[in-house]
């Protein structure tokens, strides 16, 4: 059995790697990566000179794609947090080496949804208008105050378990990184040194945040539904609305903790670390959402499907057979049966076809955000021709911008912090008896 | 004297001083409106309109009397309909919609009688007072004692003070430390 010593040197080594070693395709990453943010900023401020009227979108159709990215982002936001929180309240033996990487997506996801929120207002002057003129009664209010909750929570969640991370990177790089990294390590660190009068205020700090923030990422995507949900709308006057968003974010959450896992995976060579075992049993979580999504889509179409009103039989036609169909049976097929076939039989249960069945549903997911978002909006309010909704070019390339930025954070991230919680995978494997206690050497003939 | 038998008051002096009675000729009939130009924002007004023939005076039954105004949505402008009705047996038709415009404005009426190709039109201008009101309130939701901004401020401030908590108290503990390293070492060297 290996000794822990030896186990943790080699874990330290592969955490405190991609800090020090910096490849040339890296930043060819980051140069094409700033090219499409700048080029998305251009496009930004034509919308902030011209107005929105260089969108898509009209009185007929007002939402479009920035709020279906909004409701992306925000729903992958539940990858990590939540994920992690579960996993870790569940004491699932196999998440440590993913929850660093799960609460990173979090917090990023949550910035980059937010922005497209700024971006869809189209006077992003006005946010200060929310703060001044906002009302308790509203569910944009709501949404303000969940979201902010939720991102200073999962800074915190992703913070704390981190601190001894911080502490090793501190104590690892001095003196071989710059000054301001060095001076950063320190400050984060907060003078960690490991000891138990250190651990113990620590350890209970990140026990409260794992059972707050479970509650705090369900209201979370709950309010984003209530903003739909408290609209009198044909295809989102619905109470179901609730449970199929904070579903669904998790099921694109997880997708997008496995597609980020195995990019990170192959990049920094963390097989070791992060496992197929890994990738399996988040393929098995991925399987039950695709059954529980299809639960809430087969409740929520039936019910509303057998009163038929007559707006809801337009929207039917529209999503079934119509403008939306595509979108919409690829959604059914290649976002929830096929992803739920690939899991289900064991020859192609493996890493490839998990994250081939993640690219599926986070594909799927996007789509069926965007059909939610515009599809109820189609139907007309009045006796008008349904208005035609396609993104324009500057929406598109806003679009491209916050992807962008969701890959460039995370690449960041991966070379400034730690992205493996080493303490807790050390932890988790001598909880697991793989890894021993330090064997002393005994000197030859000392017993006779 | 309160607000609204002002504005009571202010329909009747319009009504009575902007002539009550309006009287539009076309090419075959004559069109004679009764109604007070002036109008209230948010009331009931009622178009009273006869429709003879021009040239023998006869009340015409059974004619198509419609009223529209014109409107601008979102940069589209184009006729609104306010109401039609059809004349009765001597020739009257009332018309009847809920003044929604907050500014003076016209009314165009167009009326067919029975066996005429295409309709024939008549204006009425419109003045309009008590443009200050607020035409839509929401009524009351069911209010439940105890619960309202407060609980849901109250929630949010419970929350924060934990997320507070818990990242305070380790780094507190930590600094504590931190010091009292420092401390020893300093200590050490004197």
């Amino acid at each position: 059995m290996e000794s822990v010593t030896d186990y943790r040197r080699r874990l330290e080594e592969a955490t405190v790697r991609p800090a020090l070693v910096t490849s040339r395709g890296y930043w060819i990453l980051i140069g094409g990566l700033l090219a499409v943010m700048a080029w998305g900023v251009y496009a930004w401020l034509h919308q902030v000179d011209d107005g929105l009227i260089v969108t898509g979108m009209r009185d007929r159709i007002a939402w479009g794609l920035y709020v279906s990215v909004f409701v992306f982002f925000i729903g992958i936001s539940h990858a990590g947090t939540l994920i992690s929180a579960i996993l870790r309240v569940a004491h699932a033996g196999w998440r440590a080496p993913i929850t660093r990487i799960a609460e990173f997506i979090t917090v990023v996801a949550l910035v980059c949804g937010a922005s497209m929120i700024l971006v869809d207002m189209g006077r992003p002057d006005r946010l200060w208008h929310v703060l001044v003129h906002g009302r308790w009664q509203s569910p944009i209010l709501w949404d303000v105050i969940a979201i902010s909750t939720y991102l200073t929570a999962s800074l915190v969640y992703l913070y704390m378990p981190m601190v001894p991370d911080l502490a090793l990177f501190r104590d690892r790089l001095a003196g071989r990184v710059g000054r301001w990294r060095a001076r950063l390590y320190e400050v984060l660190a907060i003078g960690w040194q490991g000891r138990p009068e250190q651990r113990k205020p620590l350890v209970r700090s990140i026990s409260i945040m794992m059972i707050l923030i479970i509650p705090i990422a369900v209201s979370v995507h709950t309010v984003v539904s209530w903003i739909f949900g408290m609209t009198l709308r044909v295809g989102w006057n619905t109470t179901i609305f609730g449970m199929l968003f904070v579903a669904g974010a998790i099921f694109s959450g997880i997708a997008t903790l496995i597609i980020v896992m195995a990019v990170l995976r192959r990049t920094y060579h963390l097989e070791e670390y992060i496992t197929e075992k890994h990738f399996v049993n988040l393929g098995y979580l991925l399987a039950a959402f695709t059954l529980i999504m299809m639960y809430i889509n087969a409740s929520e179409y039936l019910t509303t499907g057998f009163k038929l009103e007559e707006g809801e039989e337009f929207l039917f036609r529209e999503l079934f057979l119509g403008k939306f169909s595509t979108l919409y049976w690829f959604y059914f097929f290649g976002g929830l049966a096929l992803p739920g076939l690939i899991i289900l039989f064991k020859k192609t249960r493996t890493i490839a076809g998990v994250v081939v069945a993640a690219v599926l549903v986070d594909v799927a997911m996007f789509a069926e955000r965007y059909f939610i978002v515009v599809s109820g909006q189609r139907v007309p309010l009045m006796p008008y021709e349904p208005f035609d909704y396609f993104p324009s070019w500057v929406e598109w390339s806003i679009f491209a911008a916050g992807v962008a930025f969701f890959v460039l954070f995370i690449a960041v991230f991966v070379k400034v912090f730690p992205i493996m919680a080493v303490w807790e995978i050390v932890e988790e494997r001598e909880e697991a008896g793989e890894i021993g206690p330090d064997v002393a050497t005994v000197p030859a003939g000392a017993g006779s | 004297m309160s607000r609204r038998p002002a504005r009571a008051l202010a329909v009747i002096l319009g009504v009575v001083l902007l002539s009550p009675i309006a009287v539009a000729a076309a090419d075959h009939h004559e069109l004679e409106m009764d109604v007070g130009v002036v109008s209230e924002l948010g009331e009931m007004v009622e178009l009273r309109v006869t429709l003879r023939d021009a040239d023998s005076g006869t009340r015409i039954p059974h004619a198509m009397v419609v009223a529209t105004r014109q409107a601008t949505i979102a940069g589209v402008t184009g006729d609104v309909e306010l109401a039609r009705a059809t004349t009765d047996e001597l020739g009257v038709a009332r018309l009847r919609w809920q003044q929604r415009v907050g500014v003076d404005h016209t009314v165009v009426v167009a009326y067919a009688a029975p066996g005429e190709a295409g309709f024939e039109f008549a204006e009425i201008e419109f003045a309009v007072i008590g443009s200050e009101r607020q035409i839509h309130r929401s009524t009351a939701g069911v209010k439940i004692p105890g619960f309202g901004a407060w609980v849901l401020i109250g929630l949010i401030v419970v929350v924060w003070g934990i997320i507070q908590f818990t990242l305070l108290g380790p780094m507190l503990v930590a600094r504590r430390f931190e010091a009292v390293e420092t401390d020893d070492a300093s200590g050490g060297s004197s």
